[in-house]
């Protein structure tokens, strides 16, 4: 349990520092190595890699379009056409999350070897 | 084992990460299944959508996102821009050079993508962006002329006028110093969306945007549905119809022509189209009979579609009261311009001061100098002339090559200009301009390319109309105002003016074809260069009005003249609003800008209160209303003639109306080959006033001969049918607003970025012009004060183009309901600790 909020937090703090001036998919890499290291199962290190993303890129958004301004999300869920705009940072989550997640996983699975 | 679930566990991210990096559009087999989807045109997800680098980068709070200091090597001073709290700039600068590089980078900043593409969308460079499915678009532009006259009329602002070419060059500069510093997480949401990237504006992109308003606002004609006309109507009918002078014209210029300055000169120049007149003869004579004594050069339009189907929807209203008329004495301007809607919005607002200028009002994104507003001696605003400047000419060449064409008895050599359209993921196309000595051909639309016809338009002359505006700006008084104004020659505006000093003048100011009589309502011979246009009209001759006896000027696109004017013109004309303005103005005194606000905002129907004058007799004196349409007939009885949007009864009058006016010009319709002009509603109530049993007033549809009478109730029972059929479907009552519907779209039609069911009432004819997609795009009210110009203002839309920005659409609510901002009008940057009104500060060095 103490490796997977390790793992989570890990992924949060690296992917934010590097995602300021690296393109997005840096998330894998940093996701990857996490899982690499903190070597757990490959679901658990799945569910940390994902959850990881998740987390950082939802609190994110959240913070952008609730605290700052909410009117691109609401605009750009219509766009997509989602029912608001809290579904539409769950979706762009997710998306992350499952990048997170996978390589997460790989990177539990590179380290068995 | 291992080694697999490894590996696969490697391509499972490399396979995500792929998918989501790019556009679905571009991979191999997943493209193949989303093309001709809405799907095609999604960008790459996880690039647009993720927090840190996608659109979420242009989130922005209340602060401006824009750089609080600025080096450039192009200043030679130092600029300040003070935003205020509605973001509008005002920019502080030591010399005109320096104060358009700033508002060229200030607007750019704002309204980048806008600006751009506006102009690719004029020029006819869409494919270039979005591929081939905008060709047929882009081909249709290039034959208006569109680019080619563009480029012609900036040699001359960059060739022949020094002060144009530094204006303009300023301005450029500003707008290309935005761009070379954008990164790309500042890149405008649209570039995101669609793909593409801005390129270096020049000062062509300022020309196209002028050429696109000419467009606009410039290019109502009816020729071909007129030319038709002749053969479909009678003589009599068609001048009812179609009359060159109506009795209710209440026209622009107050003052009539009877003792008109000059009369000689005037003479003169009309000798010169004498000849052109007796061909008209020639061609009045022959109506109504399809005789073969037809000149041959038409007979092949006839059956011809409409060339543009616009409808004529552009208006605007301004006036100006005269001192004696307000409670302080002093003069107010009120100018409100009709357009259709969009967001980003069609202006900009922007304060411009440096030494020698001082000047608040609204600008084009994309073109230097203030358009509508005023300065701490004058104010001015525009509304559209309407009138025709646009002819064709039916051209024939020796063969399809389009080589030579038949003029004057001999072979005359086509100019033949190439014009080059890219395509995004095609080859370049190219197309021909075939340049006749009336215009360029526009051999279309499809199917009737063989008609050959060429388009002769005041809007593809070069010409100066910034600077109009620039000296505007600067004018102190009514000899600088006319000064401006000579430059002025396309799309002709009414421009109101009022001074300080007490002045107040209208003059409609264009460069007008002096044309003979009916000339330009037909289509032309193109085979006799003597039915080109000789000449102009002298701009000393334009119709205007100076400190008229009457105490106010005003202007709300109606005739310009009353028919003692001795220049034949033609063109599409207004008779609601004007005399609803006229009448309001002439009855006050002691008049407030509150009082002003109220008539920008006036929903009162005068048309509808015309036609129901005849209608509601002949409805009362029916006896089997069903239960429905004896509520409506109750709901119009008691009507004020206010179209608010909560009311329902201007709905059950729009819909009789639209079901009248159908079944009454049905016969219109018979031959759909046949294109005919639409007779104007005012018309059409004139001949429902004294034309009750004309046989157009029977309804095809019914085996007995109807006349006024039976039409209008058969006409009402399908109005209401179709109203309550309207109700069902929707669910709600039909009230204004949304049986109207009231729509601002975004200018690249992405619904997400537009608003839908603004709670606005009026419609078209109506001073608060809003007729569901188009309607008062500025409002502004200016009180000249002795001790400096006191205003008022608001616009639908906000000072951002980012739809991620809270100013993006931020003014829409107040402007709905009829209120107004006051304007900050700072004759030096304002103090800003503490001051609530100022938003942030840039320094330019």
């Amino acid at each position: 349990m103490k490796k997977l909020l390790l793992t989570i937090i890990l992924t949060i703090i690296l992917s934010f520092v590097s995602e300021q001036f690296l393109p997005w998919w840096i998330i894998a890499v940093v996701a990857g190595l996490v899982g690499f290291f903190l070597n757990m199962g490959s679901f658990k290190s799945f569910v940390g890699g994902f959850l990881g993303i998740f987390l950082l890129w939802t609190a994110y958004l959240y913070y952008l379009n609730v605290v700052v301004n909410g009117a691109l999300a609401e605009r750009l869920a219509a766009l997509f056409s989602l029912p608001n705009s809290i579904a539409l940072i769950c979706l762009v989550g997710i998306i992350g999350g499952l990048v997170g997640g996978t390589a997460a996983m790989t990177g539990s699975l590179v380290r068995k070897l | 084992m291992r080694w697999i679930k490894a590996v696969l566990g490697i391509l499972l991210t490399a396979f995500l990460i792929i998918l989501l990096n790019n556009k679905l559009v571009s991979l191999p087999i997943l493209g193949g299944m989303v093309k001709g989807t809405p799907a095609e045109s999604l960008p790459a997800i996880a690039p647009f959508l993720n927090p840190f680098t996608g659109v979420w980068t242009k989130v922005e709070g209340k602060t401006p996102n824009i750089p609080t200091e600025i080096q450039t090597n192009y200043l030679k001073d130092k600029v300040e821009v003070i935003f205020d709290d509605r973001l509008v700039p005002h920019i502080y600068a030591q010399n005109e050079e320096d104060l358009f590089f700033a508002q060229g980078y200030v607007t750019a900043a704002h309204r980048l993508w806008q600006m751009e593409f506006i102009t690719i969308a004029a020029a006819g460079q869409v494919a270039s962006i979005i591929g081939p499915k905008a060709l047929d678009y882009d081909k249709a532009q290039r034959r208006k002329g569109m680019l080619w006259a563009a480029k012609i009329a900036i040699d001359k602002y960059l060739i022949e006028n020094p002060l144009g070419k530094k204006i303009l060059e300023a301005y450029t500069a500003g707008v290309n110093a935005y761009i070379e510093q954008l990164s790309d997480a500042d890149l405008p949401i649209e570039y995101r969306l669609m793909g593409y990237k801005p390129s270096k504006w020049t000062p062509l992109h300022s020309a196209l945007l002028l050429k696109q308003m000419t467009w606009d606002l410039a290019s109502r004609q009816n020729d071909v549905p007129m030319t038709n006309a002749l053969e479909f109507f009678s003589p009599e009918d068609l001048a009812f119809l179609f009359p060159d002078y109506p009795q209710d014209a209440d026209p622009v210029a107050a003052t009539t022509y009877n003792a008109f300055h000059d009369f000689q000169a005037t003479k003169d120049s009309l000798e010169k189209v004498k000849q052109q007149e007796e061909a008209n003869q020639k061609k009045e004579n022959h109506k109504g009979s399809k005789a073969s004594t037809i000149p041959d050069f038409w007979e092949g339009i006839i059956g011809a579609t409409d060339l543009e189907d616009d409808e004529y929807l552009q208006g605007s209203n301004n006036w100006a009261v005269a001192g004696s008329k307000t409670q302080s004495g002093q003069p107010i301007l009120c100018s409100d311009p009709h357009l259709r809607l969009r967001l980003p919005a069609i202006w900009y607002e922007i304060q411009l001061n440096a030494p020698g200028i001082n000047v608040y009002g609204v600008s084009i994104p994309g073109g230097p100098a203030v358009t509508i507003g005023f300065n701490d001696n004058i104010a001015w605003g525009v509304t559209n002339s309407g009138r025709d400047v646009m002819d064709w000419y039916q051209i024939r060449f020796k063969d399809d090559t389009r080589q030579e064409y038949w003029v004057d008895s001999t072979w005359k050599k086509t100019d033949l200009h190439i014009e080059e359209i890219k395509v995004k993921g095609g080859e370049t196309i190219y197309d021909t301009l075939f340049l006749t000595q009336f215009g360029p051909v526009a051999n279309y639309p499809k199917g009737h390319e063989h008609y050959n016809m060429a388009r002769k338009w005041k809007g593809h002359e070069p010409s100066l109309e910034m600077l109009t505006f620039y000296y505007l700006n600067k004018a102190q008084n009514y000899e600088d105002y006319l000064n401006a104004l000579k430059y002025y020659e396309c799309p002709a505006q009414n421009f109101a003016f009022a001074a300080k000093d007490g002045d107040i003048a209208i003059w409609q100011q264009g460069k007008f074809p002096l044309l003979a009589p009916k000339q330009g309502q037909y289509v032309q011979d193109g085979t006799q260069s003597s039915n080109n246009w000789q000449d102009y009209i002298p701009i000393k001759d334009n119709p205007h009005d100076y400190n008229p006896a009457r105490n106010f000027v005003s202007s709300a696109n109606q005739h310009p003249t009353d028919s003692l004017y001795p220049y034949y013109y033609g063109g599409r004309f207004e008779y609601f609003r004007n005399r609803r303005l006229n009448d309001l103005l002439a009855g006050m005194e002691n008049i407030t800008p509150d009082q002003m606000k109220k008539i920008q905002t006036d929903n009162y129907h005068l048309f509808a209160k015309e036609v129901l004058e005849v209608i509601l007799p002949i409805l009362a004196e029916k006896t089997d209303h069903n239960e429905f349409e004896q509520a409506a007939l109750k709901e119009l009885q008691a009507w004020d003639f206010n179209s608010d949007h909560d009311k329902r009864a201007p709905s059950v009058y729009k819909a009789f109306w639209h079901s009248f006016y159908k079944m009454l010009w049905d016969d219109l319709k018979v031959d759909t080959n046949l294109v005919l002009p639409s007779p104007h509603r005012y018309h059409t109530l004139q001949f429902m006033k004294y034309k009750a049993d004309h046989d157009f007033m029977d309804y095809r549809q019914t085996p007995e001969k109807e006349n006024l009478a039976d039409l209008v109730k058969l006409a009402f029972v399908e109005g209401m049918k179709d109203l309550e059929k309207w109700e069902k479907e929707n669910g709600k009552v039909a009230t204004w607003q949304y049986f109207r519907g009231s729509t601002i779209q975004h200018i690249g039609r992405i619904p997400a970025f537009g608003v839908t069911d603004v709670p606005i009432g009026g419609d078209q004819g109506i001073l608060n012009a809003m007729n569901g997609r188009n309607g008062d795009s500025w409002r502004m009210v200016v009180h000249l004060k002795k001790d400096g110009p006191e205003a008022w203002g608001i616009y639908p839309g906000g000072q951002s183009g980012n739809p991620a920005s809270p100013y993006y659409k931020q003014q829409i609510p107040l402007w709905a309901k009829g209120e107004y901002y006051p304007l900050n009008f700072w004759s030096s940057p304002p103090q800003e600790e503490g001051n609530t009104k100022v938003l942030g500060k840039m320094i330019m060095q």
